[in-house]
């Protein structure tokens, strides 16, 4: 069942992330919904499915979008592994743990392809655009990742994949 | 155990590093794939969000829809007797230019469709249309909607192609005025504060006088963009730094945040006759 949720929210983000509207106050950074579906797997499940949400999520983001195909693969991973490394050490249902989170790993995540585009030569922005995408990508973390956590936590707890209810 | 764990681990971030490490033209494959798969999905979900968005609109205008209808019916009538007009002008034309001996003027085909998605990470200007290669849609075709150009094809999937829009600063498009017949190479802003599409002409000889109000058309030249097709209207014109050139700043005609139809261009060659696109492709 974890699969069939997993496959669901996947294309479900997949396509809203697409479509929902990204606005000049937050450096056009688009609203973090993959982001939030890989923190709720870092966060709940095992390793595992952790790195299997981490790698289809940036695959996915990536094949969409113009980025270098592993980019967000890469960073995903990296990042999912590490929150789930240090969850035992926080309230992973505490909302605040979502915000902290959820901002930390978009902004993280934005930050390391940000590093590489540039590094590449691909894009040409001025410093003030980076920052205002950086500041973006920490706010808008912060407020989507409870939201898709509560979204998932009841998905899943209607398939019967977890049994606990965030908090 | 533990050796058995830190093999997969290995492994794994090899896969990754290989994987970052790919040159494009193989990773476009995989890309291609997923861009394919999941167009039906964003095509459908578009499509109902474009049906209510229209359903609002209609619910908002039926007060004013029979004064709107009367404007259209006038509207149409006028463009039809435009176009027979030019109907005959053409025919006109094709004669005398073979009488001089000059070759027949392309033909193109338009493959409508629709914007399935629009790129959201900011850092490229592009949309997503819902034609691909099966439907004759090609890399580096011209897009452009009722209003005039768009961007051009920048890849394609069997059944979806992204296109690079006239806001990207890396789209560039030979250009002139179409007053003047001053040339120059338009190329987009990005992104703007308030959200308009401005793109840049530079390169204008510095002795033509270009006006704010302008009418700015692709020139032809470079082979991407066919000639004659409206890119905007001239804003604001300032003299470049080097004291050579004339740059402007060019608004354009096409509302590009709100577009949802557009055609790809295909040139088609006047000896050939000319393939219908799916859907119903119109000529121009």
């Amino acid at each position: 069942m974890s699969q069939v949720a997993l496959f669901l929210a996947l294309l479900a983000a997949a396509v809203l992330q697409a479509m929902l509207p990204t606005t000049a106050w937050t450096g056009w950074a688009p609203a973090p919904l993959m982001s939030g579906l890989v923190l709720y797997y870092s966060l709940i499940h095992r390793r595992p499915l952790v790195l299997e949400a981490a790698l289809l999520a940036g695959l996915i983001e990536d094949s969409l979008s113009q980025m270098p195909l592993g980019t967000t693969c890469f960073a995903y991973a990296v990042a999912g592994l590490i929150i789930e490394r240090y969850r035992d050490d926080v309230m992973e249902h505490q909302w605040t743990t979502h915000v902290a989170f959820g901002a930390m790993l978009n902004a993280g995540v934005t930050l390391f392809s940000m590093l590489i585009l540039l590094k590449d030569e691909l894009i040409h922005p001025p410093i003030l655009y980076l920052g205002l995408r950086l500041v973006g990508a920490l706010v808008l973390g912060g407020i989507v990742s409870p939201i898709i956590f509560a979204v998932m936590n009841r998905l899943e707890t209607t398939l019967g994949s977890v049994e606990v209810e965030a908090s | 155990m533990r050796e058995r764990r830190f093999t997969i681990w290995v492994v794994l971030a090899i896969l990754l590093l290989v994987l970052l490490n790919l040159p494009a033209a193989q990773t476009l494959g995989v890309k291609n794939a997923v861009r394919s798969a999941l167009a039906p999905l964003q095509e459908s979900v578009s499509d109902g969000w474009h049906r209510l968005r229209e359903g609002w609109a209609t619910v908002r205008g039926l007060g004013g829809m029979a004064l709107e209808n009367q404007r259209m019916s006038t509207e149409v009538a006028r463009l039809l007797g435009e176009v027979r007009e030019l109907k005959s002008l053409e025919r006109e034309n094709e004669q005398l230019r073979s009488v001089l001996g000059f070759a027949s003027r392309e033909l193109r085909d338009l493959i409508p469709a629709e914007v399935i998605a629009r790129s959201r990470d900011g850092w490229w200007q592009t949309l997503r249309i819902n034609k691909g290669s099966e439907h004759g849609v090609a890399p580096d075709q011209a897009v452009i909607s009722v209003d005039g150009l768009v961007g051009r094809v920048s890849s394609v999937s069997r059944r979806t192609a992204d296109v690079l829009l006239l806001s990207d600063p890396t789209c560039r498009v030979s250009a002139q005025i179409l007053r003047t017949g001053a040339f120059g190479i338009v190329s987009g802003r990005g992104p703007q504060w308030d959200g308009a599409v401005l793109c840049r002409m530079e390169f204008i000889n510095k002795n033509i006088a270009v006006r704010p109000g302008d009418e700015v058309v692709t020139s032809g030249l470079g082979g991407v963009f066919p000639r004659g097709l409206l890119i905007g209207y001239v804003d604001r014109v300032t003299m470049d730094r080097s004291g050579l050139y004339q740059n402007a700043d060019i608004i354009s005609k096409a509302d590009i945040g709100t577009l949802q139809y557009v055609f790809a261009v295909r040139d088609v060659p006047p000896e050939t006759p000319a393939p219908r696109a799916e859907g119903g492709g119109a000529r121009r």
